[in-house]
Formats: structure tokens, C-alpha cells, sequence
């Protein structure tokens, strides 16, 4: 076994400060929280072995985020035609009724491949530069430019009609 | 866009969750995952060793009686008349091929099929379970082995011992072993209840159950909780 395996406080301390931050952000991406809760400990389940070497980083959080970001898209690709169902009828995952004063956001970013998801949620609510975001999903900038024009021009219009159903 | 960052912002606070599970059951689990990966590694040294002696009894297809050893693994043997179907004996290695693949398997498809129990640690008071069926499955974080005893021989309070026979109960006990060491484990035998201790090490077969009240409150606390 790894000695370092659950027994230095670091790794507990990340663990105990990011961990609900990390699930929220990952549940928006996901549109669906127990996803998020179960990539997310999966990622730091990847982080204890390998604590020492990402101990050194920057930001040991982003390679939490980031490797919780690659486990969703590898869901997806094993369950392409789920997501594509979801997809096709628009229904939120988790069935979660809107609060009736603010935008579903869910159910608008429901609507979108989840590519497309995770550029949003990586720029526009973690304010990461393209670059970064390109990094953290391991594509080019180019494809995370095209994914965030096409994944904004498809929110608009929703998040516009959402906006009017709750006028 | 800052109103779709605002919105993403409180839908992503939105969906933090209240409560944070313990750090020690993910650090469990990390520690768990390295032993496994170390047993498997260890075992396909183990197979390599294997299929590289099998092969090369295979390849030199001698007709005579003999015995070859590999560098570290198993002794390989053919019988005098049919070099073709070799037989492998000797003493079994430290993470041997069986256990670790049984290991790799869900818990929940885990079958075992005979099973002894013993109502004393030296063994002379002894029951044979008569077409016993064992399953392992999980109820929320509770592993579960079930015993179905039809005769219904194994009941009382008293502390038992239990060994499991066939290649099914080597997977049984890597299972509860291996994967579940430091975990509650709750014995169902006979419809009752037992506190399940793992006894020696991953390639035992002995398993001591107990009906300390405590525990088997809390036990019955957890399965009454999750079967409702």
C-alpha cells in the first residue's frame, strides 16, 4: 500500500474545503448532482495515491476539478445513448422542480451536450481562459471556442424562454 | 453574459451538498484500491510465470515422465502418456490467480455453496448445512452474507465458527477479506443475525460470527433502515 494513502492531514484539509464546492460546480456540468458526487469522489480517490506529485501543484484542486471533468466525459461515452435521450426529450435529469422566481439554468444547459456543458461551466463560472479550459478537458483551444459559441447560442434562446415562463 | 455566470453561480451553490462524506471512508476506499492493485499485479506475475512453464511443456512435448518448475511460481507436471494436458500443483503463491480474480468480481454475484458450522473454536460440535446458499450483497454501506439454512440446524445465540468449502468459498472469503476489511460486515444465518470477524488472512476460510447484542442492534438498525 501506498504509505501516504489517508494519512497526512493536506490531502483531508483539500478534501474538507473543496469537496461540496467541487460537486456543485461538477453538478451544474452534469445536470445531475449524484453524477457529480460520484465523479468527484472517484477524483479523490485518484488523488490519495498520487498526493505526493500533486501536492507540488499550484492548485491541487484544478486537478481534482479537472480529472472529475474527464470522468464525466468517459461516463458519457459509455452511455452515449442515454445522454442522447436526455438530450432528445429535454427533461432534467434530476427531476428537480424549478423554484419559481429564478431561470431553470439546469434545464436550458439539460438541453446541451454535455461538451458543451463543461466549456460553460469551466468559463463562464469558473472564469478560466480558454487555454485553461482546453488544458483541463485535454482538447484544443479551437474546440472549446466552437463548443462555447455553439453551447451559447443554444442557451440564449433558452434561457430567454425559461425567463419569459416565469414572468 | 454575467447573467449567465450569475445564474450558473447560484445554480452551482444551489446543488452544493449539505453534508461532506468522511474523508476516512474515501481514504478507506484509496486504501483498499491500492491493495487490490497490488494482489493483481502480483497475480499476473503469477500467471506469467504460469502460462510461460505451461508453454514450455507444451513446446518440448516430451513423452517422458517429468517434473519442470517455473522460476517462481508453481511446479508444472505431465503424465507419462499425454503431454498435452499439463497439471499444475505445488504450494500456491502470495496473491494466487483464483483469489484475486474472485476479488475483481462484484460482491453482489458472489455465490458460495457448501458451508460447515462449527458452535465451538476446536471444532467438535459441528453442523453441515444442507444445500446451503450464500449470497453477498450490499445494503447501503453494510456488507451483507446471507445463509440460507433450509434445515434450519444452525440457531441460538451462541458464537459460531464457519468454514466454506469449493472454490466459491476462497471467492467468499478474498471477498470479505479483501474488500471489506475494516468494514461491517452482517452475517445472516438461518434468519438470524451475526457480527462477522474476519479470521487470519486472505486465503483462510474462517469466518467467526458473534451475537454481541450491541452490535447486532446496530446491525439490525441498518437492515431494518434500508429494507423498509
Amino acid at each position: 500500500m501506498n504509505g501516504e494513502v489517508g494519512l497526512q492531514g493536506a490531502p483531508r484539509d483539500l478534501y474538507a474545503d473543496c469537496y461540496s464546492r467541487l460537486v456543485g460546480i461538477v453538478a451544474v456540468a452534469a445536470a445531475d448532482r449524484g453524477t457529480a458526487e460520484e465523479v468527484v469522489q472517484e477524483a479523490f480517490l485518484r488523488l490519495l495515491p498520487r498526493w505526493s506529485q500533486v501536492s507540488r501543484y499550484d492548485d491541487p484542486e484544478a486537478w481534482v476539478r479537472m480529472v472529475a471533468f474527464r470522468l464525466l466525459s468517459n461516463r458519457r461515452r459509455r452511455a452515449q445513448n442515454k445522454i442522447r435521450a436526455l438530450v432528445r426529450t429535454g427533461s432534467p435529469p434530476n427531476g428537480r422542480p424549478p423554484s419559481g422566481d429564478r431561470v431553470d439554468v439546469t434545464r436550458a444547459l439539460a438541453t446541451l451536450p454535455l461538451a458543451q456543458r463543461q466549456v460553460i461551466v469551466l468559463h463562464h463560472l469558473l472564469d478560466l481562459p480558454l487555454d485553461q479550459v482546453a488544458t483541463e478537458l485535454g482538447v484544443a483551444v479551437g474546440t472549446v471556442k466552437s463548443r462555447l459559441a455553439r453551447g451559447r447560442a443554444a442557451l440564449e434562446p433558452l434561457l430567454r424562454e425559461e425567463a419569459n415562463d416565469h414572468v | 453574459m454575467s447573467e449567465l455566470r450569475d445564474l450558473l453561480s447560484a445554480e452551482a451553490e444551489r446543488q452544493r451538498p449539505a453534508s461532506t462524506p468522511p474523508y476516512d471512508e474515501i481514504a478507506r476506499r484509496a486504501h483498499r484500491r491500492s491493495r487490490l492493485r497490488a494482489a493483481a499485479a502480483g497475480s499476473a506475475v503469477v500467471a506469467v510465470v504460469t502460462l510461460a512453464a505451461i508453454s514450455s511443456v507444451l513446446l518440448t512435448g516430451s513423452d517422458d515422465d517429468q517434473t519442470r518448475s517455473g522460476p517462481a511460481g508453481p511446479s508444472v507436471s505431465t503424465t507419462p502418456s499425454g503431454p498435452s494436458i499439463p497439471t499444475i500443483s505445488g504450494p500456491r503463491t502470495l496473491g494466487a490467480p483464483i483469489e484475486v480474480r474472485h476479488v475483481l468480481r462484484p460482491p453482489e454475484t458472489c455465490r458460495a455453496t457448501a458451508a460447515r458450522a462449527f458452535t465451538s473454536a476446536a471444532g467438535n460440535d459441528c453442523f453441515e448445512l444442507a444445500a446451503p446458499e450464500i449470497v453477498v450483497r450490499r445494503v447501503a454501506d453494510l456488507s451483507v452474507v446471507e445463509v440460507a439454512s433450509p434445515d434450519g440446524t444452525l440457531q441460538g445465540d451462541q458464537a459460531v465458527w464457519i468454514t466454506l468449502d469449493g472454490p466459491d468459498a476462497a471467492q467468499l472469503t478474498a471477498l470479505t477479506a479483501d474488500r471489506w476489511d475494516g468494514e461491517r460486515v452482517a452475517f445472516v444465518v438461518g434468519g438470524l443475525v451475526y457480527d462477522a470477524t474476519i479470521q487470519g488472512e486472505r486465503l483462510g476460510h474462517m469466518l467467526r460470527l458473534s451475537r454481541d447484542p450491541r452490535t447486532i442492534e446496530r446491525l439490525l438498525d441498518v437492515l431494518t433502515a434500508t429494507s423498509g
